[in-house]
């Protein structure tokens, strides 16, 4: 039976020996702690000891060759596979691990430039065309970051990064590139939304909750990259073709709705309203809670609860809007209250405060009730015009469309103007078409003030 | 300790063990004590020629006078919340003045954290011992030109007598003769092991340094006798394998005189020497330290007797040179020093918030902008 | 250009200073004829001699605090520690004069000094010849801490550790001061110690490492590129103060982070970078933030030592982890 003897670490962390001097030649029989060969180390010059008493069969380098640390120095064995181990021929040991060297970098700067270039954004090859040279010094890259010349140009922020596709087998990248919580990537993937696609409002151009709840389609999933190839987009969320219960708010909706039609005797209206003397940034909704507010003051009829059965109505003294919220679970309402008594930036934290309890289902049923008005601005997502449904007691549901913008012929030639479409639903048993039109008219007189 | 339990494997009589019959004497030591000046003011006739300087040891008295007049002061500031922490120096003034006055501008000075005294004698205003103690960095940063290569107040028991070492080898392997380190410690610090590696390479390597142990009898509230079983500190330098020599440390006379033959001897390449200098702290730990609780009234009411203005005050009396009237005027002069002195450091402005940031590197490391800014905008906000 | 390893690589750097400035002296524990434990200044005494390496006494503390009154002489004394379980008795020293000296005088003493030392395990050394604390050191403000991973990088790392105005830890991972050789010119060049060094750019996952480990991450990489997944490997280089933008951005870019260290797990240079990509690149992240660390535990001796070093296959299971996050 063979035994290898395998050179042991002669320091600490040696990763190799040299053999400085064999002691014992093939075919020697040693005793165990005999000094069998003589090895210098990085460190110092050591005799090897052997670790059994044997015949040697085979000595695993000669004199001058290095050895690595835990691979064979000598092999013990009996005369037979001696004389066995004669007969073959010697055999080529196998090198260990190559040495690792640096990387030559494709365009010949050293590492630490292209390192300091990368962190002070200095684009190299700018730099060496502008100095004329292909050595660039660390000095160079300073210089030039400190003079603002040959900057890496910054890529545009947050643009969509196409999945890495291809040989990759584990990993999805759901919204890579995109900026965005975590919290906001996980609604996403239960909503199952890809937020690549998704309008990012945040204030480092990151997708927010609230995107993903107006599925605001910033561009198409799938574009189209040449004719014919056009590709449908993929779906947005989980489809299984089998009839499903629905539950809460969607439930909700499907009743009340068909008790609204069945009740009421539903009448709509129409204009546009021009709101081209906005100032920038002007917040639509602020105006549209405050023109439905003022419009109420000028029309209480529609401000207004109806009951059918004791052909009663209640002119309401404040004015509560219910607002319709699109949210992943459904149509919900709830209500500002009092909104003739609240300044814009009160409207406003009033809004975000529903919608936020909307998203995160932590609406209380109080706020969901006494509304006296509706307001639905569907046109954050799409549409014009459309059939708005009073929800009774209600009298009134104004309902307003996306911005538009047309050509309009004035005084001063042909300019472009700005519209909100408005659609007004009214119950025609609890207000005349009158009150409607008058209802309309200071809401539109409203909207287009320019403050 | 308790006594091992076993029984030794000889009872005999120590004085007639074979160890002893057989035992030789391969090398002694002996410590020797210094005093020119005793406490009733006479002077010893071979006193160094330096003693004959009435005007030296006038300038002597007034520092060490300055000083106790100052320590009343910072006192008075703590009690008033105008002052942080401070450690006194009363009674023991001499060691301070005396080591230090022995130095030469050329020289490198390693304080220590009661080094007030030999502060400023070597050149520290008042206002910047004012500026440390009442928690402003820029105290150490030392406006004498002769303090540039100066260290500044350690507050670590015995790191500075490595540092010294260190600034004495540089001068050593720069070969700048007649250069010379002097460094203070208490006698506290020398339980320290800095202390004995400092000792160690003072003798191994021929340093030019000396070292000065401020003894005065507590480190902290922890007598001497608690500290070692040594009958002195100076014979520690026998480990080191240096000089080591004790002096009256209320005795300026015999203060300056060790002290300067020891730097003569470090700047012409003769290796180190440890001082002890014996004084007494008459005053507590720091300000904020009540000596009651641990020091023997009437240890202190002796040690009082001795302190080290009294003795020299007699000397120069004797010699005309000093009485009730000079001593008042003088008096006079100090307290408006340091009447100045407390108006520059009241008067001195907060440091900017980013100074804090900009003296760690040389260079701001970009980590540290942003909290830079930080503290810049909530002062201003 | 001689093609060498990492130790004799810092032996080439202090040559190369030794011969440039006639401030720069070499002081510790056998460094003189016997060139050093690991031989890091084999030849040197010979060729500058007891003047400018200086074999000490056997005392950390000493050897530390000699190099601060040094060095506010305007020397730029070089400190070996023999191994960095023997920092202890300079903590002390480090913390309270060396990283201090310039702030406590208000820029008027600056400390240009250099402490080396040997760190790290996988060398079958005896108790407290193994550990990794670097973040004991990274924690202290006024430091650097440098730590090189190949032969190139310890050169040039070390000039500019020499040649930096303030005091400067320089860490040699030492189970790899031999098994990697370079081609490393002796060109005097120093590197910049203000950042890290993206090595291998890739787009699926950001991996950091240093010193030692940096050999295990390499492999790792490396494996995953052969499994399709493009792996961008940034060397730490200077754990103190950190370059956190170049992590940052490569962490925008690729979407998940591993970090690989050999030091404990809690409380490390590992934890201060998950904590500041969770402040600065949480809207990038897609699967939480990855460590490959050495276990809260004293290291294990020397028989036992290989079962708490990170090794290829922890790092593997971990970037498949993250990369597998849903």
């Amino acid at each position: 039976m063979t035994e290898v003897f395998d050179l042991p670490d002669l320091g600490e962390g040696l990763p190799d020996a040299e053999i400085v001097r064999w002691f014992v030649k093939v075919g020697d029989v040693v005793e165990a702690e005999q000094p069998i060969v003589e090895m210098e180390t990085a460190k110092a010059v050591v005799e090897v000891t052997s670790p059994q008493s044997g015949r040697i069969i085979k000595l695993h380098g000669q004199e001058g060759d290095v050895i690595e640390t835990g691979t064979p120095l000598v092999t013990f064995g009996n005369a037979e596979e001696f004389r066995s181990a004669q007969e073959s021929s010697p055999s080529q040991e196998e090198t260990g691990e190559t040495e690792s060297r640096v990387q030559t970098d494709k365009i010949s700067f050293s590492a630490p430039v292209v390192a300091l270039a990368r962190k002070l954004k200095v684009d190299l090859g700018k730099l060496a065309e502008i100095k004329g040279k292909q050595a660039i010094t660390l000095s160079d890259v300073r210089q030039a970051a400190e003079e603002q010349t040959a900057l890496l140009e910054t890529p545009s922020k947050a643009a969509p990064v196409e999945n890495v596709t291809g040989s990759n087998t584990i990993a999805i990248d759901f919204g890579k590139g995109v900026r965005a919580a975590p919290r906001v990537r996980s609604t996403a993937k239960q909503s199952g939304l890809d937020i690549s696609v998704l309008k990012s409002t945040g204030h480092q151009d990151n997708v927010t909750l609230k995107d993903i709840h107006n599925k605001r389609v910033h561009r198409p999933a799938t574009q189209a990259t040449g004719p014919g190839e056009y590709r449908l987009p993929q779906r947005t969320q989980e489809v299984t073709g089998k009839p499903m219960p629905i539950r809460g708010d969607r439930r909700s909706m499907a009743l009340n709705m068909a008790k609204a039609r069945d009740t009421t005797v539903n009448t709509m209206i129409t204009e546009k309203a021009d709101i081209s003397a906005w100032p920038e940034k002007t917040d639509v909704s602020v105006r549209l809670l405050r023109a439905v507010t003022a419009a109420c003051m000028v029309e209480p009829s529609l401000n207004a609860w109806f009951n059918g059965e004791k052909l009663e109505r209640t002119l309401h003294t404040v004015v509560n809007i219910g607002i319709a919220v699109d949210s992943p679970h459904g149509l919900s309402v709830p209500v500002i209250k009092g909104a003739e008594k609240l300044s814009n930036e009160e409207l406003r934290a009033e809004l975000n405060r529903l919608r936020e309890a909307v998203y995160s289902k932590t609406i209380k049923p109080q706020e969901l009730q006494d509304a006296t008005i509706t307001l639905s601005n569907f046109g954050m997502i799409a549409g014009l015009f459309a059939t708005p449904i009073v929800i009774p007691p209600q009298v009134a549901i104004v309902a307003t469309g996306r911005i538009m913008e047309e050509l309009k012929l004035t005084d001063q030639g042909i300019v472009n103007a700005r519209y909100i479409p408005v659609s007004l639903s009214f119950d025609h048993r609890g207000a005349t078409g009158g009150d409607a039109a008058r209802f309309l008219a200071a809401f539109v007189a409203d909207l287009s003030l320019p403050y | 300790m308790s006594s091992p339990k076993y029984k030794p494997a000889t009872d005999l009589p120590a004085s007639s063990s074979p160890i002893e019959a057989v035992a030789k004497t391969v090398a002694s030591f002996s410590v020797k004590y210094v005093q020119f000046l005793d406490e009733d003011g006479r002077l010893a006739e071979d006193a160094p020629p330096f003693a004959q300087d009435n005007e030296l040891l006038l300038s002597l008295f007034r520092v060490m006078k300055t000083l106790q007049l100052f320590d009343r002061k910072v006192l008075m500031l703590h009690r008033s919340g105008k002052m942080g922490t401070y450690t006194g120096t009363l009674g023991q003034e001499a060691v301070g003045a005396g080591a230090a006055s022995g130095l030469h501008d050329s020289d490198v000075f390693v304080p220590y954290y009661r080094s007030t005294t030999d502060l400023y004698v070597r050149g520290v205003k008042l206002h910047e011992i004012l500026l440390y103690w009442g928690g402003d960095e820029r105290g150490s940063d030392f406006q004498d030109p002769r303090m540039k290569n100066d260290l500044p107040i350690p507050i670590c028991i015995g790191s500075q007598l490595l540092h010294a070492a260190g600034v004495a080898t540089a001068i050593k392997l720069r070969e700048q003769t007649n250069r010379a380190v002097l460094t203070m410690v208490g006698d506290g610090g020398t339980s320290q092991g800095d202390f004995y590696e400092a000792l160690n390479v003072a003798g191994a390597w021929q340093l030019p340094l000396v070292i000065v142990i401020n003894n005065n009898q507590w480190a902290l509230s922890e007598p001497n006798r608690k500290q070692t079983a040594c009958q002195t500190l100076a014979q520690k330098a026998v480990a080191g394998g240096i000089e080591g020599v004790q002096v009256d440390g209320n005795d300026i006379v015999a203060v300056r005189a060790v002290t300067e033959a020891a730097l003569r001897k470090a700047r012409e390449g003769g290796g180190a020497t440890l001082i002890e200098a014996i004084t007494y702290r008459l005053c507590s730990h720091t300000t904020i330290d009540n000596m009651e609780r641990y020091v023997d009234a009437r240890e202190h009411q002796q040690a009082q007797k001795k302190e080290p203005l009294i003795r020299l005050r007699k000397l120069l009396q004797s010699r005309n040179v000093l009485n009730e009237s000079i001593e008042e005027r003088m008096e006079y002069e100090i307290k408006e020093e340091i009447e100045r002195e407390v108006e520059i450091f009241l008067n001195t402005p907060l440091q900017p918030p980013e100074a804090m940031f900009d003296y760690l590197y040389a260079e701001l490391p970009e980590k540290l902008q942003a909290q830079r800014e930080e503290v810049i905008k909530r002062e201003f906000k | 250009m001689p093609t060498i390893t990492l130790v004799e690589s810092v032996n080439m750097a202090l040559d190369h200073e030794l011969q440039r400035d006639p401030d720069v002296v070499l002081l510790g524990e056998d460094i003189g004829k016997s060139g050093g434990v690991f031989r890091a200044t084999d030849g040197l005494y010979g060729k500058y001699g007891e003047r400018r390496v200086l074999d000490t006494p056997l005392a950390e503390s000493l050897i530390v605090g000699l190099s601060v009154g040094m060095a506010s002489q305007a020397m730029r004394p070089v400190a070996e520690i023999q191994f960095m379980g023997f920092i202890f008795p300079a903590f002390n020293q480090i913390a309270t004069a060396v990283a201090r000296m310039r702030n406590r005088t208000r820029g008027r003493i600056t400390l240009p000094m250099v402490i080396r030392m040997p760190y790290g395990g996988g060398i079958h050394a005896p108790e407290h010849h193994s550990e990794s604390t670097e973040a004991l050191l990274a924690h202290l403000p006024g430091l650097k801490v440098v730590i090189p991973s190949d032969p190139a990088r310890a050169y040039g790392l070390l000039l500019a550790a020499i040649r930096d105005p303030d005091p400067v830890i320089f860490l040699e991972p030492k189970r790899v001061y031999r098994v990697m050789k370079q081609d490393v010119e002796d060109n005097g060049e120093a590197y910049p110690l203000e950042c890290c060094f993206v090595e291998r750019e890739g787009s699926d996952i950001t991996l950091v490492s240093w010193g030692a480990m940096m050999h295990e991450t390499r492999q790792a990489a490396a494996l995953m590129e052969a499994e399709g997944i493009s792996c961008e490997v940034i060397d730490l280089v200077t754990i103190a103060p950190l370059d956190i933008r170049t992590i940052v951005e490569s962490v925008e870019k690729t979407g998940r982070c591993v970090i690989i260290q050999e030091a404990p797990r809690s409380g490390g240079i590992a934890s201060e970078i998950a904590a500041e990509l969770a402040e600065k690149a949480i809207l990038s992240l897609l699967a939480p933030i990855g460590r490959v660390t050495g276990y809260d535990t004293v290291m294990p001796y020397a028989r036992t030592e290989h079962r708490y070093m990170p090794d290829v296959e922890r790092i593997v299971d971990e970037i498949r982890k993250t990369m597998e996050f849903q």
